[in-house]
């Protein structure tokens, strides 16, 4: 009875821990994924109002910077999943340029790098996971076999 | 030493003193704040984690300047209650007595103490930073750009002179007593970019 209630741990427990193994390794892979698809490389701005950027568009000339044209830029280009109805602007000066304009409704892009933060400690977490099932499961199968050889002495 | 004219001596002391204010004759007062869009102020914190743009659209005080003359003097004060980094929760955080502490200390604050221009038209301002009741010297990069009457008027800027300001610094937050705190270490920075867009005017 003991026994199959350790075989049933083990069992279990190796279940477990394959699906945190799969797991593990699919994050990496949906990041990856998400990151090709749709990652784009972006200059984030707070955005001017838009009589502003009337008025800076009249004023710019070649030759100085185009994205504060638009708005305030952050100091270096992220890349960010655009998705769910973002989309960047690429100024008639510069179209190679996209910026991405933030407002303070709270509808900001994720970033790349947040996502592979979030896949590396997701990896983390699962890899305790499995390794902490692993010696679950074996630790149950010691307990088991000792348990029949006892029944069986 | 004697003097025969000492009423000349304190004429004369009374000229210095008042031609070594930093206001000149010259010199006209623009107004910084006013509607929303005379103001983007933007901060900016870059970890391995995420960069977080804020912004604000709320500043005020004032800006003298002698633009031939090469002559400034500047005091502007943000409040840090209108500080937005985009997410509600977070700007609770950031005004809390844990990080900014926006009770005690409502405003950051920049005043001036002297002003050169340079020959491509930017400026050299140095003053005192005030931030979570710390006040640093901070050497300031401006560019300062008149702004045509036209263009202004077609903007809807509204009457008078305006002048356009942008200025870049950097501020450590370490500098000035406030601490990242340990549940976010790692994922704010202690340094930020600060960017000042400001639309001043003067009305008259």
């Amino acid at each position: 009875m003991a026994s199959t209630g350790f075989a049933d741990t083990v069992r279990w427990a190796r279940l477990g821990a394959w699906a945190a193994l799969l797991a593990a390794l699919a994050l990496p892979l949906a990041a990856y994924l998400a990151d090709r698809w749709l990652g784009r490389e972006v200059l984030l701005i707070a955005p001017h109002d838009p009589a502003v950027v009337t008025l800076n568009r009249t004023l710019w000339s070649a030759g100085e910077p185009v994205a504060e044209v638009y708005g305030s830029p952050m100091s270096q280009p992220t890349k960010v999943l655009l998705f769910g109805g973002l989309k960047a602007l690429h100024p008639e000066e510069e179209p190679a340029l996209s910026l991405l304009p933030v407002t303070s409704n709270g509808k900001r892009p994720i970033q790349v790098r947040t996502l592979w933060w979030g896949v590396r400690l997701g990896m983390a977490v699962l890899g305790a996971a499995t390794a902490v099932l692993l010696g679950i499961s074996f630790f149950a199968l010691r307990r088991a076999r000792f348990a029949t050889t006892w029944r069986r002495a | 030493m004697t003097h025969r004219h000492p009423e000349k001596l304190l004429v004369f002391a009374l000229a210095g003193l008042l031609t070594a204010g930093v206001s000149s004759a010259a010199e006209r007062a623009f107004a910084v704040g006013g509607e929303d869009k005379n103001t983007n102020i933007t901060f900016e914190s870059e970890t391995d984690f995420e960069t977080i743009l804020g912004h604000t659209h709320t500043a005020s005080g004032q800006v003298a300047a002698d633009l031939e003359a090469g002559t400034a003097s500047v005091d502007v004060r943000v409040p840090v209650g209108a500080l937005d980094t985009g997410i509600e929760l977070r700007n609770k955080h950031l005004q809390s007595a844990d990080w900014l502490d926006a009770k005690q200390h409502p405003d950051l604050r920049f005043v001036s103490r002297s002003a050169r221009r340079f020959d491509d038209g930017s400026w050299e301002i140095a003053g005192d930073f005030s931030l979570h009741g710390v006040t640093k010297p901070l050497t300031i990069r401006a560019l300062v750009k008149p702004i045509p009457a036209d263009a202004a008027k077609a903007a809807g800027l509204g009457k008078g002179d305006w002048l356009r300001v942008s200025t870049p610094f950097e501020v450590k937050l370490s500098d000035f007593g406030i601490e990242v705190p340990s549940k976010v270490a790692g994922r704010v920075s202690d340094v930020w970019k600060v960017k000042l867009n400001l639309f001043v005017n003067a009305k008259s």
